[in-house]
Formats: structure tokens, C-alpha cells, sequence
């Protein structure tokens, strides 16, 4: 307990020995983290937007011009037999039509001459899917039951959402490794210099016999307290930036759907401190190096 | 007990510093190790305190064999041998008593009041007892060897390494404190000295080992006593 608190203390000294270098390590940790998390937030927002046109899950299949009812009870049993469907609705013909009808009402003098018999339409089932990445298996079954005349699913839609979520995915995952780097290069050469002013007293210690996690230790510390306190300085700005950010879309946006900060605290708190802690401790060994060399 | 045994010390550039040299040291010996510039006496203590490692032969002390020992067995090797330096290497924002505490603390396990009272028992020994909350910088170079010397004792090592711990003071300091280290002897402690200073090892009549060149080239006690 006296050691931890010990290297406690040597970890503080060391921050403010080395008070001008702390700062801008700390400045730099919390700028890179910034950029991450900002992009992140936006990320994840049109992730969730994006879940709206891939959310309607839903496919029109529809039937022979012919089909009786037994055909249309066939089908809809088959249909409900499918592993990735949760619900298919029946609509008949003249439902369509009156569907269509009443979302062209102002074109309403197209329809004055179709009577029911005239009707154009088939029978349709509106099918329910669970999951959205088995669309193009779910897309294929569908065609394949006799009596289904066309299917009409939004196989292009669901490509380019998933093309858009992993190119942001990447782009994300390239942003936060990038940004580590620099973090980790500024922090190694933060401690680095601690350790440099404190050579002689390693020399000392490792005579002495101090084992090499008793040398480590406030320098590790050191590297972890300048990342907690990057990521909590970064939380609590981030926060800031995307209250404006969200006031400003919401009001010029009203269709745009956003998450809550407090909804995005746990990712951004994982984020945040992830990255500095991962930062700093490591960036803390890479830089005692030799020192710790018995 | 220490023992070289066929050890040669080769550096990376080349230069041979310890071309076999056998030498042994009984437990509770004292040795002044001897030679110019170069002999080798340097590598011989960066040899013990396992800072380098021996190129070929044997190095023991007690049942360890330095030439094969595990790098992360050596801080608790070190914990067993006391060294004290010619700059004293005394932490100068701690006081008298924290730098001869950091050597208890390093190794752990003692409460506070043990801490305090080991301490001031080892400056009691040294004779530093009313300058324990003094700081190094405060103290003459005698008394900071002093220091150096009790934190290299507290830990109760068997073996005491110490050198050239008079190459900065003056001749009155150096007998002061080569009379506290002859006197570690009569605690049962081996003793190496590493030193160039010839006159000061013989008024104290103890072996003296001489190398040059890496190489054993006297062994005796001052007095003609050839072993």
C-alpha cells in the first residue's frame, strides 16, 4: 500500500516536474481524442439515421394475376415457413388500388375509368424480415415459390447503407489508430524526459535492488494520470461541442434523428479513456526502456 | 563466499578488461582490490553487482553463479550485496534519513516503526544520528559517504562492495571511512574495496589483491604475508 502510494506520489511530482511538456501532452492527447470522438458521434449518428432506410424491413411479394384464395393461403404459408420472416401481410388487388389511389389523390382523374374488374394490380404479400443482412438470401427464397409473380425488395438500398456504414467504419478505425499514434509519440516523449531528469535515482534504485515494476511504477502512473486527465478534460468538452452541434442541426434539421449525449456516454467514455490509458501506460514502457534494464 | 573462476570479460569493442582471472574471497574477508587505470578493477565490481555479465568461467557468490543468473533475478541479488560508490549517489531532495530508508522500503515488508528504528540505529553506527533530517547537501563529504554506507548496510547484506569510496575526500575523511568499512569485518561481513590508493590499504594491514591488465598480478597482505 505505501509503495502504490509512493509511486502515487513520484507520478504527481513527475507531471508538474515537467509542468510544461505535461500541458502540452495533455493538450494534444485531448485535441486527438477530440477529433476521435467527434467523429465517432457524427459516425454513429448517421448510423442511426441510416437504420431508418434499412429499418422498414420489408418486402412486397407479389402474386399471380390469377391467384385464387387457396393460392394466396399456399403462399402466405410458405412464406411464414421462411427463417428470416416475422410477419406477412396480406393485401388484396383492390386494397392496392385504393393504397394507390389515396397516396395520388391529387392525380385522382388517373383512376375515374379503373373498375375493380379493370384493376390492374395482383395480390400482394407485404413481408416482414428479421435481419437485414440476409435480405439477398430471404430475396431469393421468396422468388421461388410457385404463385410468387415478383418480388420487390430493397436489395440496392441495403448495399449502399452497408457500403456507407463500413466505409465510415474504416475510415473511423484508421482516424482513432492515427490519432493514437500521435498521442503516443507526444506521451513517450513527455516521459522520457521525466525519466531522463530522474536517471540518477533509477541508477540508484536498481543498485539498491529495486525490482524493475517498483522503477516503473511512477512512470507508468505518470502516463495513465496525464491520459485520465486528457480523456476527462476531452469528455467534458466533447460534451459541450455536441450540445451546440445538436441544437444547431436539430433547429435547421427537424427530420434528422440524434442520440443524446448522456446516450453516448458509455461509448465515448470507453473510447476516451481507452485510447489515453492505452497511450499512456504504453507509451510509458516503450520510454523507460533501458532504464529498467537491470 | 566469492569465487572467479576462469573469468574472462570481453567488451563488444573488443577490449578485454579481466583475462582469466581466478580469485577467491572467504565470507567475512576483507579485500583491497588494486591496480592502475585499466586494470580491470571497475569491470570486477560492474562483474559482481551483475551489471555486466562475465564473457567465459564462473563467477560465484555463496551458491549463485552470476555467469548463468536470470536478469530477473537480479534485484534480488542486489538486495544481498551493499555498494558504495566514490559520488556517494545520495538522493538529494531526501533527507539523511529517507535515503538510508529507501534501501529498507525498496525491499519492503518492514513497518514504520521498524523503518525508523533500523535507520537510526545504522546512523547510530555511522555516527550520523543528530543529522538524520539533515540533506545531503548539508552534510561534508565524509559524512555523506557516511550516509551511503548505511543505506548500503541496512538491509544486513552479506557482502559489502565498495568503490573507491574515498576518491573524494580528504585523507583525514578517507580513514574515517575506511576504518567504518575494516570495521563492517568485524560484523562478519565481507568486504571488497576497490581503490588506487596504495598507502591508505596498507595502514590498514588487510589482503590486497593487485590486478593490471586484467590480470591477477599480486595477492597478499600488506607485510610481506604472500597467500
Amino acid at each position: 500500500m505505501r509503495r502504490l502510494s509512493d509511486a502515487f506520489a513520484q507520478a504527481f511530482k513527475g507531471m508538474f516536474r515537467n509542468g510544461l511538456i505535461t500541458f502540452v501532452s495533455i493538450f494534444v492527447l485531448i485535441s486527438c481524442l477530440l477529433f476521435v470522438g467527434s467523429f465517432a458521434l457524427i459516425a454513429l449518428n448517421v448510423a442511426y439515421n441510416l437504420e431508418d432506410v434499412t429499418d422498414l424491413n420489408e418486402i412486397e411479394v407479389f402474386l399471380d394475376f390469377d391467384a385464387d384464395d387457396e393460392t394466396v393461403a399456399r403462399v402466405q404459408r410458405e412464406i411464414l415457413r421462411l427463417g428470416n420472416v416475422s410477419d406477412a401481410i396480406y393485401v388484396s388487388k383492390e386494397d392496392g388500388l385504393d393504397d394507390m389511389t389515396g397516396e395520388f389523390a391529387d392525380y385522382g382523374y388517373l383512376f375515374e375509368d379503373i373498375s375493380d374488374e379493370e384493376n390492374p394490380l395482383s395480390d400482394k404479400f407485404r413481408v416482414l424480415y428479421i435481419d437485414n443482412d440476409k435480405v439477398t438470401t430471404l430475396d431469393y427464397e421468396l422468388k421461388q415459390i410457385d404463385g410468387v409473380r415478383k418480388v420487390n425488395s430493397r436489395l440496392d438500398i441495403a448495399a449502399t447503407v452497408d457500403s456507407l456504414q463500413n466505409g465510415i467504419s474504416v475510415i473511423f478505425v484508421w482516424f482513432t489508430a492515427l490519432c493514437t499514434v500521435v498521442c503516443m509519440f507526444v506521451i513517450i516523449n513527455t516521459i522520457k524526459l521525466s525519466v531522463y531528469s530522474r536517471r540518477d535515482e533509477i541508477t540508484i534504485m536498481r543498485y539498491i535492488g529495486a525490482s524493475r515494476t517498483y522503477i516503473a511504477a511512477p512512470f507508468v502512473l505518470e502516463g495513465a494520470l496525464i491520459g485520465v486527465v486528457g480523456a476527462t478534460a476531452a469528455f467534458f468538452l466533447e460534451k459541450l461541442i455536441y450540445s451546440l452541434l445538436t441544437g444547431f442541426v436539430t433547429a435547421q434539421m427537424n427530420i434528422v434523428k440524434l442520440y443524446t449525449y448522456a446516450e453516448m456516454t458509455p461509448t465515448v467514455l470507453t473510447v476516451f479513456f481507452g485510447i489515453s490509458l492505452f497511450t499512456g501506460v504504453v507509451g510509458s514502457l516503450i520510454s523507460l526502456g533501458k532504464y529498467v534494464e537491470a | 563466499m566469492i569465487e572467479f573462476k576462469n573469468v574472462t570479460k570481453r567488451y563488444p569493442e573488443g577490449k578485454i578488461a579481466l583475462d582469466n582471472l581466478n580469485l577467491k574471497i572467504n565470507d567475512g574477508e576483507f579485500v583491497f582490490i588494486m591496480g592502475d587505470s585499466g586494470a580491470g578493477k571497475t569491470t570486477m565490481t560492474k562483474l559482481l553487482l551483475r551489471e555486466e555479465r562475465v564473457t567465459s568461467g564462473e563467477l560465484w557468490v555463496g551458491d549463485v553463479n552470476l555467469a548463468k543468473m536470470r536478469a530477473s533475478r537480479i534485484p534480488k541479488y542486489r538486495r544481498r550485496i551493499g555498494v558504495v560508490f566514490q559520488d556517494f549517489r545520495l538522493f538529494k531532495q531526501k533527507t539523511v534519513f529517507e535515503n538510508v530508508a529507501f534501501a529498507l522500503r525498496v525491499v519492503g515488508g518492514a513497518s514504520a516503526a521498524e523503518v525508523k528504528t533500523r535507520v537510526m540505529t545504522m546512523l547510530k553506527v555511522v555516527g550520523l544520528e543528530d543529522k538524520a533530517n539533515n540533506f545531503p547537501a548539508q552534510l561534508s563529504g565524509g559524512e555523506q559517504q557516511r550516509v551511503a554506507l548505511a543505506r548500503a548496510i541496512i538491509n544486513n547484506p552479506h557482502t559489502i562492495i565498495a568503490d573507491e569510496p574515498t576518491g573524494n575526500l580528504d585523507p583525514k575523511l578517507s580513514m574515517e571511512i575506511m576504518g567504518l568499512l575494516v570495521q563492517m569485518k568485524e560484523y562478519g561481513k565481507t568486504v571488497v574495496v576497490v581503490t588506487h590508493e596504495a598507502e591508505l590499504a596498507k595502514m590498514f594491514h588487510q589482503r590486497i589483491v593487485r590486478l593490471k591488465d586484467g590480470r591477477l598480478v599480486g595477492d597478499d597482505i600488506y607485510g610481506g604475508d604472500t597467500l
